[in-house]
């Protein structure tokens, strides 16, 4: 069994800028097991559509630390460029979307993994899977929660 | 769905219970797709009798297996080529 981390990002869920992005490394291949989103912005009924998608060069964020979910383990292998509020979108490929999801402001939305199923990212430099939004009614702050194995 | 590859979860307030849908791992891309209850394979996307496994609508039309660990394992070999001769892969 891997290690284990939690990887928490927060923006503003503008149309078509990344909410938050994991970049994965030469020397390890990550899976996305687990993802929550929610807002904890005052309610109101808006929705929007979050996309998880591949990019292959990861743009320009606020780093993030992700923490382990067992504290005896090391840190992260993730690269440092993993990170969320980006300021540089990163490199998307085209039609690469992993999953799609519609969330109303007021909903708190969960998706897990069956071992083996994950999401999985390349041992490969500067590559990763990014959140993003497609479809917003009205922009709100949303913060999404990771967790990965690697 | 019997042996779904994932659970999606909505929690609405607006809504009179929680809102459920299994989820399926597509074997050739990886995408993750809703299972709609009551609908048949054939709208899922398709099985994929080469691999054994499900695949989502859009790899069902290609006619063709190609298991993503394959298509992981040559995409890192294509870029640590890239990588050893200097030259930079998108």
């Amino acid at each position: 069994m891997g290690r284990n981390y939690s990887v928490d990002v927060l923006d503003t869920n503008t149309i078509d800028v990344t909410i938050g992005g994991l970049t994965s490394a030469a020397t390890i291949r990550p899976r996305i097991y687990d993802f929550v989103i929610g807002s904890a912005a005052t309610p109101g009924d808006q929705a929007a559509s979050y996309h998880l998608e591949r990019y292959t060069a990861a743009g320009t964020s606020t780093a993030v630390t992700p923490q382990a979910l067992d504290p005896g383990d090391p840190a992260s292998l993730l690269a440092s460029t993993t990170g969320e509020n980006h300021s540089a979108e990163p490199t998307y490929t085209a039609a690469a979307i992993m999953a799609n999801w519609t969330v109303n402001q007021r909903a708190t939305f969960r998706w897990v993994a069956r071992e083996g199923k994950e999401i999985v990212l390349p041992a490969t430099a500067a590559n990763g899977i990014g959140l993003i939004t497609r479809v917003v009614t009205s922009a709100y702050t949303v913060r999404a929660t990771f967790h990965e194995e690697e | 769905m019997r042996n779904p590859h994932g659970y999606a979860l909505w929690v609405d307030p607006d809504l009179p219970r929680d809102f459920e849908r299994d989820t399926f791992t597509c074997a050739h891309c990886n995408a993750i797709n809703q299972v709609t209850p009551f609908t048949t394979p054939a709208a899922l996307g398709g099985w994929c009798s080469c691999c054994c496994a499900p695949i989502c609508p859009k790899c069902s039309d290609r006619f063709e297996c190609t298991p993503f660990e394959k298509k992981l394992e040559a995409y890192e070999r294509a870029n640590r080529f890239a990588q050893q001769a200097g030259l930079v892969l998108d």
